[in-house]
């Protein structure tokens, strides 16, 4: 699922059926025809094509805005964790402050007040999305450092940065992408939120892009189904397939007592 | 007549590598009054025997072959039945008792429960009642007021049985009832139990790893090894005069002012691969007695002297 | 407690310094961006700055503009022409009429979902509750209000957007709350939707999770019957780490609310955001933000306080 996601992103030019940005001025709001396989948009666009095109920007904003969160979470985690103390205090106040603050909301606001280039866009989702991966990393962090591997490192005489590089980094990575993929399907989601509200960059081809056209040039109210389905149907999937990843990835990588209970319901 | 009576019994997991044969056809009966030890290594089987006579096994458990309690055949008891015994006849305390209570109900409340649910008693009383048998167990009734957190791991163990016990229960089995305890509470523990089998006249089947433990308080002593019993007898029987080389390696191990300065001979090995468990005594591969007869052994315990079993082919017969 | 206060009123701290760096980081002079009014005077410019201290140091100016906040001074709406603050409040209201029913049914709902899922597991019903959860989880707020409107579109019967109709609004106060009701539904239906899939989730796999616990054995085998020990014993445990997630959760909640006002253009604060960025209103924004940051925060507060009342591990102190 994910691998066709990529591939429809990758192939986008040879598989789409025209240019997204060719104009069928002749099939204006056209419903499903052979030509035009989920009709046209209010000024003539192909949906398909678009919908294809589209999951470039948003796939390609959902893997840059957790880059972004990754680095910033493991680095927040991993300091927090070990140095402890006062930094810890600090950073995990820090973190619980992000936590707590509607992050699609700051989002907007700070996407209206900054301007909303693509940059900005990923900039934004990715410095909102950090705080899981930090609270993940630090816990991991406080087990590791306990452990004797490390201990005897820091004995040898390795530097802070040494034990944490060498040692503490390459285990708790796993957890890591465990998150990777539950972040990538939020970004997607805040991504095409944005979109949708007119505060991420409109002129880029997204699905929250063909969303916020279908909603604001009224095909909505007008009941054009092919227009508004697809861009939806798309962001589901790929939202879904990240997350189920991100559960697969994380009952594999924390494995914990499955099944063998006693009651339920027999 | 024996309080519980059972015989043939097999009990077995379903799991995606195969069955796993937790109990093995076990016979064992106890009469009323008497505190029983069952001892053995993890994986013996012991907790498995314990909880299928109160029927609380894994939904994957596959049971054969007869409990009887009073009685009562359990094992083709319908459920409704069986809660009715459940509980009120037949009570448990369970292993790390400081896992066994409720973090968010009052200590008292969880007394009381039981009454509630046998004996149609309304709260209040029932309450009244819980903060009595908490005295009884040497709980301040005070504390019937605190939640488990607050109490130590002794007086949580204390407020387990006094659970256990608000019904009368004609038998109690005590699952590992003080390991994760320290010694001293260990040891009163222990007493507190072979007080309440004198008070209560009640039936004690104490599950332990233990055998040292078991050996002080225990009038008779079972020992299980993969599945099956190893040996079975009075607690004098069992100590003076082990004869399966199972029992004589436990027995062995226990730290005791006679054997120290000889190395504690603790058994060398792993128990079995209860996937399967090789043919014939299942000990050979660890005993140090082992001829090849024993691979073809295949009978259950042989009379020693009366009440006193091994199953090992150096018993005579 | 006092922590927990302590906490809020830091985070609540955090919103303003965030706020305030925000909105400095606009280019241009503060005072002709936060008042694009083209009326205004180059005098009246200064004497605005000189109000809002915009010829101080940045601390000085920081200072100021934490006491106008506490105040009520919150700038004056470039579109409205009117303070802030009483452009905010009604808007305010009309928001919390939409999120507080809307979150309530999605709680219980959701927790009710949770529950029969994770008890009955791996059933078809467990299966079936756990992927329209999932789907639920995945769905964009703003689509599923879509589908709606393009449904009734074509069906009819339900205005899709606003409050209340014209003629309702000046009319008697039942009219007035039939017609709140009619057109409060499908905001209120997808809101609930999109946020009772992630309680779901959670609620089944805290109560799996409750379910491996030894006091739930320990309950169980004092001979209860398995809906009793669901209600008296696992759920109070599950709902504990469930509130959690949902007080971390309120933040989502309320973005979805923007989303959902939007979308069904509820007069709501979601929507005057939503308008505000069109008008480039950098007062009214800002106000938006501080009141939705601030609702957040007392929502987890008092998420705190129900979590601290169901769990006596957590002292009131």
């Amino acid at each position: 699922m994910l691998i066709v996601l990529v591939l429809i992103a990758l192939l986008a030019p040879v598989i789409s059926p025209y240019p997204p940005t060719k104009i069928d001025l002749n099939a204006i709001l056209s419903p499903p025809s052979y030509q035009h396989l989920l009709g046209t948009t209010e000024i003539g666009q192909d949906v398909l094509s678009l919908i294809i095109w589209g999951s470039r920007i948003s796939l390609l904003v959902g893997f840059l805005a957790t880059a972004v969160a990754m680095v910033v979470g493991t680095l927040f985690g991993i300091f927090a964790g070990y140095i402890g103390g006062i930094v810890d205090e600090v950073l995990m106040r820090t973190t619980d402050f992000f936590l707590v603050i509607p992050a699609v909301v700051l989002a907007i606001v700070v996407a209206a007040v900054l301007g909303n280039t693509l940059l900005n866009v990923v900039l934004i989702i990715g410095l909102l999305s950090w705080p899981a991966t930090a609270r993940v990393v630090r816990s991991a962090t406080l087990v590791y450092k306990q452990m004797p591997f490390v201990e005897a490192s820091k004995g040898a005489g390795g530097s802070t940065l040494h034990v944490l590089r060498e040692h503490i980094l390459p285990n708790v990575m796993p957890l890591v992408y465990a998150n990777t993929a539950l972040t990538i399907a939020n970004a997607i989601f805040t991504q095409s939120a944005l979109v949708f509200l007119g505060v991420g960059d409109v002129s880029d081809i997204s699905w929250g892009q063909t969303l916020h056209f279908a909603y604001s040039s009224g095909a909505i109210t007008a009941g054009d189904y092919w227009y508004a389905l697809p861009p939806g149907i798309m962001i589901v999937l790929s939202v879904l397939a990240f997350a189920l990843t991100g559960y697969a990835l994380d009952e594999i990588l924390n494995p914990r007592l499955r099944g063998g209970s006693l009651f339920g319901s027999s | 007549m024996a309080l519980l009576e059972i015989k043939g019994l097999k009990v077995g997991f379903k799991t995606q590598a195969g069955l796993v044969h937790a109990v093995d056809e076990i016979d064992l009966s106890l009469v009323q009054g008497e505190i029983v030890g069952l001892a053995g290594e993890s994986g013996s089987g012991k907790s498995t025997l314990g909880y299928s006579i109160m029927k609380i096994l894994p939904r994957n458990a596959l049971v054969q072959g007869s409990i009887n309690f009073d009685g009562i055949e359990l094992l083709t008891l319908t459920q409704s039945k069986l809660e009715e015994i459940r509980g009120k006849r037949i009570a448990m305390v369970f292993q790390g008792s400081m896992n066994s209570l409720n973090p968010l109900m009052r200590v008292e409340e969880q007394v009381a429960e039981p009454m509630i649910l046998h004996q149609q008693a309304n709260e209040k009383q029932a309450v009244v009642e819980a903060r009595n048998l908490l005295e009884l167990v040497g709980v301040d009734k005070e504390k019937g007021r605190h939640y488990p957190h607050e109490l130590s791991g002794g007086l949580k163990q204390r407020v387990a049985i006094a659970m256990a016990l608000s019904t009368h229960p004609a038998l109690l089995i005590a699952d590992e009832p003080t390991t994760a305890l320290d010694v001293m509470t260990q040891a009163q523990i222990m007493r507190l139990l072979g007080r309440i089998r004198d008070e209560f006249k009640i039936t004690i089947l104490m599950i332990s790893h233990d055998l040292a433990l078991l050996s002080e308080t225990c009038d008779r002593l079972i020992l299980m090894y993969a599945g099956k019993i190893a040996e079975i007898g009075s607690r004098d029987q069992i100590v003076r005069n082990p004869r399966h080389p199972y029992t004589q390696g436990l027995l062995g191990s226990i730290p005791s002012v006679r054997n120290i300065g000889r190395a504690s001979s603790s058994i060398p090995g792993d128990p079995p691969d209860p996937l399967n468990p090789p043919a014939g005594c299942r000990f050979k591969p660890r005993c140090s007695f082992a001829k090849d007869v024993c691979s073809t052994f295949e009978k259950g315990p042989l009379y020693v002297e009366d009440g006193h079993y091994a199953a090992c082919v150096l018993v005579g017969g | 407690m006092a922590k927990r206060i302590a906490t809020s009123i830091l985070t609540f701290f955090g919103t303003l310094v965030l706020t305030f760096i925000l909105f400095r980081l606009l280019p241009g002079n503060p005072v002709t961006i936060l008042f694009r009014n083209p009326q205004l005077t180059h005098a009246q410019i200064v004497l605005l700055a000189q109000q809002f201290g915009l010829d101080k140091p940045l601390w000085v100016q920081f200072l100021l503009f934490v006491e106008n906040v506490f105040k009520g001074n919150w700038g004056i709406s470039f579109f409205y022409r009117a303070p802030v603050t009483s452009v905010l409040f009604p808007d305010l209201l009309n928001s919390i009429i939409l999120l507080l029913p809307a979150t309530i049914i999605a709680i219980l709902i959701g927790v009710g979902l949770g529950i029969l899922s994770g008890w009955k597991r791996n059933s078809k019903t467990d299966v079936g509750i756990l992927t329209s959860s999932l789907v639920l989880y995945a769905i964009p707020t703003f689509w599923l209000g879509i589908l709606f409107i393009m449904l009734i579109v074509r069906v009819g019967g339900l205005p899709v957007a606003g409050m209340v109709s014209i003629q309702a609004s000046s009319g008697p106060p039942l009219v007035y709350l039939e017609s709140l009701a009619r057109h409060i539904l499908l905001p209120m239906t997808t809101l609930a939707l999109v946020t009772l899939g992630q309680f779901t989730i959670i609620m089944r796999s805290s109560l799996l999770s409750e379910l491996t616990e030894d006091y739930v054995t320990a309950a169980y085998a004092k001979g209860m019957s398995g809906s009793r020990l669901l209600r008296k014993h696992i759920v109070p445990n599950a709902l504990l780490p469930t509130v959690s997630i949902i007080a971390i959760s309120i933040g989502t909640i309320v973005a979805g609310a923007v989303l959902t006002e939007t979308v069904f253009s509820w007069p709501g604060v979601g929507s005057l955001i939503y308008d505000s960025i069109g008008r480039r209103d950098y007062p009214v924004l800002q106000g938006a933000f501080l009141i939705v940051a601030l609702f957040v925060i007392v929502a987890n507060f008092v998420a705190d306080l129900v979590y601290a009342y169901l769990d006596p591990r957590v002292k009131y102190s």
